[in-house]
């Protein structure tokens, strides 16, 4: 069990991975950096939900753009979201935390997913306007459920 | 329960890479619900020890595990406590401990992971002293229908890769259990919550 580095402060990814590779004498340094920079988490979130939403709404223009039936390509947006929002949940978890990806992403994936699939079988709808779309769904979502925290937590 | 300890063996060396995002959003909050610790603690699913950054200095904790790899991860952290941790590889649904023992029981994220949650709970308060208290921060089952539709589907794939459900109604089972839920606080949504019983 020797040489197994412990967190001196606190437990996140960053610093477990400065304790791991800088060495000891320098590790202080790099540790203040990472209090000095550390992200906004609520700032970090309303980025979140307005990434993911517009990445879905690519995704999902790409593969269905020009499809002639709007109710079959809102069921592969939906899909297609959902499907996508997954490796994207894995990816963010270790750095945002798992319920405030998981729960944000669920819902931009198959909300998106499905509005974004309908915008797609419009005709001549430019991607700008689907990917626009999903960017401001993405943020109503990440909004919504700040609030909605924010309500349950001062209950 | 093999099968479940050989499954938390196999993800105690990506458990700190997993979890570094809750302890960043969750440390003010059970920092907060830790200092209702006191006298002889029973820390039930210690893991690799995360939590112990969060805990007030100088109790004397019994912390138990069923994976002797997060047990091992666990030991330089228990070190580094300005307090007494004392290591048991055990499961939490049977333990090897006397009736009325513990003055204080504390559980973090473990009863979305144990096989039977009221066993495992009726056990607790076997241990639990009559005037001890349950201190629980867990995740629970939302009661809004979307976010729960959300935490069902999420759970099929939880379950398959580390064995966590998120659809368990954590708070019906202490009940069922036989304690009372004297402290109910919500941490993220209705979703993870800091919560206090008594027998």
């Amino acid at each position: 069990m020797t040489g197994y580095p412990v967190p001196p402060y606190d437990c996140n990814l960053w610093t477990i991975t400065i304790i791991r590779i800088i060495p000891a004498d320098r590790q202080q340094h790099f540790i203040w950096q990472t209090r000095v920079l550390k992200v906004n988490l609520k700032i970090a979130d309303f980025f979140i939900g307005t990434c993911s939403g517009g990445l879905v709404a690519l995704a999902v223009y790409q593969l269905l753009s020009g499809s002639s039936n709007m109710f079959l390509a809102m069921l592969l947006g939906g899909l297609i979201g959902m499907v996508l929002v997954l490796p994207l949940k894995f990816l963010l978890m270790p750095f945002f935390g798992a319920f405030e990806v998981v729960i944000p992403l669920g819902i931009i994936g198959m909300g998106v997913g499905m509005t974004a699939g309908m915008l797609s079988a419009i005709p001549n709808i430019s991607g700008y306007t689907v990917i626009a779309w999903g960017d401001l769904a993405g943020l109503m979502v990440a909004l919504i459920i700040y609030f909605s925290n924010q309500r349950l937590t001062n209950e | 329960m093999s099968s479940q300890k050989k499954s938390y063996d196999g993800v105690a060396r990506f458990f700190d890479c997993f979890r570094a995002g809750d302890m960043r959003r969750w440390g003010p909050d059970q920092r907060a619900l830790f200092k209702n610790l006191k006298g002889r603690v029973l820390y039930i699913g210690i893991g690799t020890g995360q939590e112990i950054v969060n805990f007030p200095a100088g109790l004397n904790i019994t912390a138990v595990d069923m994976s002797y790899e997060m047990l091992t991860r666990a030991r330089p952290r228990v070190q580094n406590y300005r307090g007494n941790i004392h290591l048991h590889q055990m499961d939490a649904q049977s333990t090897a401990f006397r009736d009325n023992t513990f003055d204080t029981i504390l559980t973090v994220c473990v009863l979305c992971s144990v096989q039977q949650p009221v066993v495992c709970l009726e056990e607790l308060k076997r241990v639990l002293k009559p005037d001890g208290e349950l201190v629980m921060f867990e995740h629970v089952l939302s009661k809004n229908p979307v976010y729960a539709l959300i935490l069902k589907l999420m759970s099929n794939i939880t379950e398959y890769l580390e064995g966590t459900y998120l659809d368990r109604d954590t708070v019906g089972n202490t009940e069922r259990a036989g304690f009372k839920i004297r402290s109910h606080k919500n941490v993220y949504l209705d979703i993870v919550k800091a919560l206090i019983a008594r027998h």
